[in-house]
Formats: structure tokens, sequence, C-alpha cells
């Protein structure tokens, strides 16, 4: 009888053999939702949304790489550096490194990533203007010569200083390499289907180093272009993973109760706020009084915003920029919210009745329909212009000066220091600039000249103040990042707002 | 036969100096040792099976995006949001968790309705599961014109003046043209002074008067 049994139970082993080969297919490739908007490229010289650059990273590497548990900037694939007094960087490079499609990796291959880089059609060029050149001293040794010492020097050359193969772009050129990007990366880029799904399988000849071999042999990249089916994706267990910042924070109380779900999250240095157009780029427009600006500052009601919109996953900040960056500073010209004080001012300004305006938005929704609300209740009518996801396209207006108001965000290239947002934003001479004064400017040039940090910090205080003074902007607050995957996946989020799915891994 | 399943340690040796009921309970340990596996093995699979997606769980996720989505006239809503389903128990069981939580600055509060009559209590969302059709009538009758939403998966809900039918997600997923979640009667929205914003009703069919009509979602 109990051989029977036993000989039952032999079958029943056999039977649920094909059962586990099932899921281990499943666990060899990690299904990531990384937005709502098709990229228009997958080169982030092209495209400069938070999910190109994160893809960046998985398929690319850098000279320099930031850790992601200790923060500490280590070398990528330069196997030393060192400063010169000069503030020049002498880097001898990895040696048997090769791009995926086997074209060595060398010095030529630097020099030739910066001088795309710098062209002025480049997302990154601003970034990168106070790096001079690459000289290249022999295959395996590079200098990097700079116009004057950059203190984010290694956090440039960890986030933007992008590594190109020269012969594969010079064949396939820009709109090529964008669609089919190579590089030395720990994953490879396998088919890309019309940029909605992107298939990736694990490098063979990856060299390792900081970032290690990926884990999980196959990335597949899906995007789905609405909140609620990301969810939905999410819950079914059709995608694994939402890359952090894809989660709408709304979202988070629903998934928090969900069983098959976790959530994570985490400090990163991406801000909200609302531009105004203080310059009257995109024509006449009442922002170039500081009144109607103070007015708006003070419609706005930010609490309910980080409470409803945000889910509370957000801090109120006054300063522009991260309590994250280094230079942070807190102690600015305050706005509460007081729409009786804000109609006073609009009424002072000269305009009683309120005005119209156009109004864009890119992302989280609530949180701009909230602040349509807040203005209307002032007087305001803000005709809104959603342009959610749509990174590329928005930018691109706003970069030519057609955007008199516009509700924005910015992660600072994971470059934790004030100046990565001030410079953008706030030198006269930045395309992204809406609001300045020559004080402003002079000092954040005297903040960009110095190699002193305690002299930096100052300069940089003394430049939110004033940008909090002229109220240029409404600061709406400082993010966490969420991170929603599947329970049984091993992930972290990373305080600079890159994912690295080569970490992630199946228990 | 057996012998494969002897554990390291345990040889015919020293079952020899078993007696047969030990040799008995034994095998009867191996036997279960070796079942265990497979019965919790199949579990595991079947529910990261996208295919066995908990349809009440998706159900839940668009109820409570409703909760979001949806604006209320001020006088409709307290410091309290009311969900009710009927004839839903997997659905309710979904939702109970999410009782409690605050949502656009309301108290989420959850139950099941067991009578008709329950719904004089007020809501503003009812839920409605496999129901018989006169129940279902009832049910409408008494919301009718109230600034309450009303939401089924039943067939041929909109028709009797229902304002949302859930289409079955499961076979939807696949195909991006056929990503229409829900169908939405919108003029008995509007008759309940109810609003829904762009981003749930840019992914619905919408019907007016219970005749489809084409219109330009922002």
């Amino acid at each position: 009888m109990i051989r029977f049994f036993l000989a039952f139970c032999i079958l029943l082993s056999g039977l649920s053999a094909p059962v586990d080969a099932l899921s281990q297919a499943q666990k060899d490739t990690l299904v990531v939702c990384l937005g709502k908007a098709r990229p228009k490229s997958l080169d982030p010289a092209v495209s400069n949304t938070r999910q190109v650059l994160t893809l960046y990273h998985n398929w690319g590497d850098t000279l320099l790489y930031r850790d992601p548990v200790t923060g500490k900037i280590v070398p990528g694939l330069a196997e030393s550096y060192r400063i010169l007094d000069n503030g020049d960087m002498e880097l001898t490079l990895k040696k048997g490194v090769r791009f995926h499609n086997g074209e060595p990796f060398n010095g030529a291959a630097v020099k030739f990533s910066l001088d795309l880089l710098k062209k002025s059609e480049s997302r990154v060029s601003r970034y990168l203007k106070d790096i001079k050149d690459v000289v290249v001293l022999d295959d395996h040794r590079v200098r990097i010569e700079v116009v004057k010492p950059i203190p984010t020097l290694s956090q440039l050359l960890a986030n933007v200083l992008f590594i190109y193969p020269p012969g594969y772009y010079q064949k396939v050129g820009k709109k090529g390499f964008g669609q089919h990007p190579v590089g030395t990366g720990p994953y490879r880029l396998v088919s890309n289907k019309d940029f909605t799904e992107m298939d990736f399988e694990r490098n063979p000849r990856y060299f390792g180093g900081a970032k290690g071999i990926a884990k999980i042999p196959k990335l597949k990249i899906r995007i789905i272009k609405e909140t609620i089916l990301q969810m939905e994706a999410l819950i079914s267990g059709e995608v694994d993973l939402m890359r952090s910042g894809c989660v709408n924070p709304e979202q988070a109380p629903f998934l928090k109760q969900a069983d098959q779900v976790k959530i994570l999250s985490t400090d990163i240095l991406r801000v909200y706020f609302l531009v105004m157009d203080a310059q009257g780029r995109s024509g006449a427009t009442p922002f170039k009084d500081k009144k109607v600006r103070q007015a708006v500052n003070y419609a706005i009601n930010r609490d309910k915003i980080i409470r409803d919109a945000f889910s509370g996953f957000a801090v109120s900040s006054d300063s522009v920029v991260s309590p994250l960056h280094f230079g942070y500073e807190n102690q600015v010209t305050r706005y509460p919210y007081d729409p009786a004080r804000a109609r006073k001012l609009l009424a002072e300004a000269g305009y009683p009745t309120g005005f119209d305006t156009d109004y864009y938005a890119i992302n989280n929704e609530s949180a701009a329909e909230s602040i349509l609300e807040d203005l209307k209740a002032v007087g305001i009518r803000a005709k809104p212009k959603w342009m959610m996801g749509k990174w590329d396209q928005l930018y691109q207006k706003f970069l030519k000066g057609e955007i008199p108001l516009a509700f924005l965000t910015w992660g600072s290239y994971s470059i934790f220091d004030a100046s990565a947002l001030l410079n953008h934003f706030f030198m006269a001479d930045a395309d992204a600039c809406y609001g300045t004064t020559p004080e402003i400017n002079r000092l954040l040039e005297q903040a960009n000249d110095s190699s002193e940090p305690e002299e930096r910090g100052k300069l940089l205080s003394r430049v939110q103040k004033r940008i909090s003074e002229e109220a240029f902007w409404v600061p709406i607050c400082s993010v966490e990042v969420i991170c929603a995957m599947h329970k049984d996946l091993q992930f972290q989020p990373a305080m600079d707002e890159i994912d690295r799915y080569f970490l992630a891994s199946w228990p | 036969m057996i012998d494969i399943f002897w554990p390291a340690g345990l040889n015919r040796n020293t079952l020899n100096v078993m007696n047969t009921a030990n040799r008995k309970i034994v095998r009867l340990l191996f036997c279960l040792i070796l079942i265990l596996p497979w019965i919790t093995m199949p579990r595991a699979s079947l529910s990261a099976d996208p295919k066995n997606a908990p349809k009440q769980k998706i159900t839940a996720l668009y109820l409570y995006n409703f909760l979001l989505f949806v604006d209320w006239p001020e006088n409709a809503v307290s410091d309290t949001i009311k969900l009710a389903t009927y004839d839903a128990p997997q659905v309710y069981e979904a939702l109970k968790p999410m009782a409690g939580k605050t949502i656009k600055g309301k108290k989420l509060v959850v139950f099941s309705l067991t009578r008709p009559e329950g719904l004089d209590d007020g809501c503003q969302v009812l839920f409605v599961g496999d129901t018989e059709i006169k129940i279902l009538k009832e049910l409408l009758k008494r919301v009718n014109g109230k600034p309450i939403l009303t939401v089924s998966d039943k067939a041929g809900f909109v028709r009797l003046g229902g304002m949302v039918f859930f289409n079955d997600p499961g076979d939807l997923w696949k195909d991006e043209k056929k990503q229409k979640r829900f169908i939405i009667n919108l003029s008995a929205v509007r008759k309940s002074r109810l609003k829904i914003r762009s981003r749930l009703l840019r992914m619905s069919d919408i019907v007016y008067d219970l005749e489809p009509v084409s219109l330009k979602m922002p």
C-alpha cells in the first residue's frame, strides 16, 4: 500500500517539473514599465527625459560611477583618476573593454564623446561648457582639460559625459544611434519595437567593474500610456517593476495594500515648481510684474497639493532647489497660502479682475489641476495645455521661450549641487531662463568660479534668497521617488533617481 | 525503488533495528516531505500568471481611481467618502483594506449592502455585482438623480440607467486599440451632477442618452 502511495508521489513530483520550468522562464526576464510617453530617441544627448537617462545607465557606462548604496563616486570605465592643480583631470581607462558591437573603448572614444556632447544641439552641452577638451595621452590615458576648476567635475563624469562608440555612431548617424544605441553597459539592446517595447539582454562580454554583471538575463522595457493601465499591468503581473518616478503618488495608497505588490520610496533631488515668464519671452505677459508673481505664490495651496496629489510623498520647500542639493538654503522669503493677499496684490498690479494666460503642465495631472483651481480662485484664468509625459515636446517649446506659465519638474541630472539647477534656469544666457537679475547672474558666476565649498555654499544661498525675493518661481515641493514592484523582486530605488536594473534579482 | 528516498545517514542497517511500525511512520514522513513542495508550487506559479490576474483586485483598482477622478457636488460629500457594494463579496473584500484611508482629504468608508433600502443612508459610489435584474432596477431607482456614481460589470447595466459599465479587463490588455476599460453613460453622470475627469473619459467609450456619440477628449 505504502509502495503504491510512494509511486504516486513520484508521479506527482514528475508532473510538477514543467510548472517549475515556467516559473524559471518568468524569472529570466525583468519587465519594466518605463513611463507613459514613447521616447523619441534612446540617445541621452537627444532626449533628456529621466526614462532615457535611466536606460542609458543600463546599456551604457560613464567614466566614473555613483555607487547607489554609499552615494560615492567611484571609477567606472576609468581605472583610476586624479585631479591636477589647475582643475584638469587625468584618467587611466580600463583595458580590454569593448562596446556591444565589438568596437574597442579607448581614449579616442572619450574624445569623440565629449566633442559630440558639447555640440550646441546636445541636451547636455550647457552642463559641459566648462570642459575645454579631452587630450588623448595614449589609448588608455586621457586628460580632461577644463576652462576653470569645476566643483562638480566628478559628478559630471558620472552622470552627463555619456560614452559613444565613434565607428558605430559615424556609421548609423544620430537618428540610427537613437533607435539602436550601442554602449559598453551591462545590458545590450536586442530589439526596439517603435520605442514602445524594447528588449535587452545581458552583455556577455561585460567587464563588470563597479556595476557588476546583470543578475537577470533579460530586460523588457514597456511604455504604457495611461497611469491606471500601468497599475493594472503591475497588479496583474504583466509588469514586474515600475520605473522609479513613474508611479503616480496618488496610486500609492492603493498599491500599499495590494498583496502582490510592494512599494519602496526614497528622497531624491527632484523638485516640482511653477515657472512664470518674468522676462516676457512668450510675449506681453503680466508675469513681468513682480507683484503678479508674488500674487501667484500666495495663491497656491502647496500643502493641499502635497497631501492630495503627492499623497504625502513630498515636502514643501520655500527654496527652488532640493534639501539634498549642496548649497540648499531654506531661509528665504516665504509665501504662505493666502488667496486674499494674492487678490490684493493682483489689484495693486492693475489686474483687479484677473487675467487670462496659457498654462502648461508636464506631470502629475492632479497637482496641475489643483494649481489651476487655485489660480482661478484669485481670478487668474489659466487655459490648460496639458502635455503629460511629453517632456521632449514641452521642453523644446520651453527652451524657445514660448511658455508664459508652466508646472514643471527637474531632477538636476542627478548632480547633488544647487548649481546644477540654478545655472540651468537662472543664468542670463541659459535657454531655460525665464527670469533672473544681474546680481543673481554675478553670484552664480562667482559660485561657479569658486572651489571653496564654504564660499560656494554662501553664494548659492544668496542666489536662492534673491530668487525668492523676486518670486520668479513658485516652488511646490521636493519629492520622494516611489518604486512599485512585484512583491518577490529584490530591487532598491536610488537617491539619484537612476534605476539600476542590472542589480535587480529574483529570490 | 524506494531506496532513492533514504536520506543521508539513514541506511537499511539503521532501519533494520526499527520495528515495522516505526518503518511505516518514517515512510509516511518521506511521503509528506515529497508531497509538500508539490502542494505549494502550483499555487505560487498560478498567482504569477497574468492570465489568472485577480479580477476583483483590478475592479477595486478602478473603483479607487473613480474616487480620485470623479468630482461630487460640494454638498454631496462630508468628511467621509462612502463606497457601497451590492452582491459583490469579492470586490468588497478587495476594497476592505482601503477602508479608513484618506482620499482627497476624506476618510474612505467601505460597506456591503444587504438590502436596497440600505442606500437610504447615503453613499458616493455604488458597485453592483451579479444581482438579479429586478434588484438592479430597484437600486438604480433609489439612486436616480442623486449624486451617486453607479458602477457595475453586469451586462446591460448602462442600458438600465447605470453610469459606468466595466469591460472584462482580462481579455483587453494585449490590444492597445481595445484598451477602453469602461462604457460611461454621460447623460446619467451629468444628471447626477457628477464630473468625471478627462483621464477616465479617455479610457472609456462614451454613450449619451444611450446612443453612442463621438466625443473629442482633451
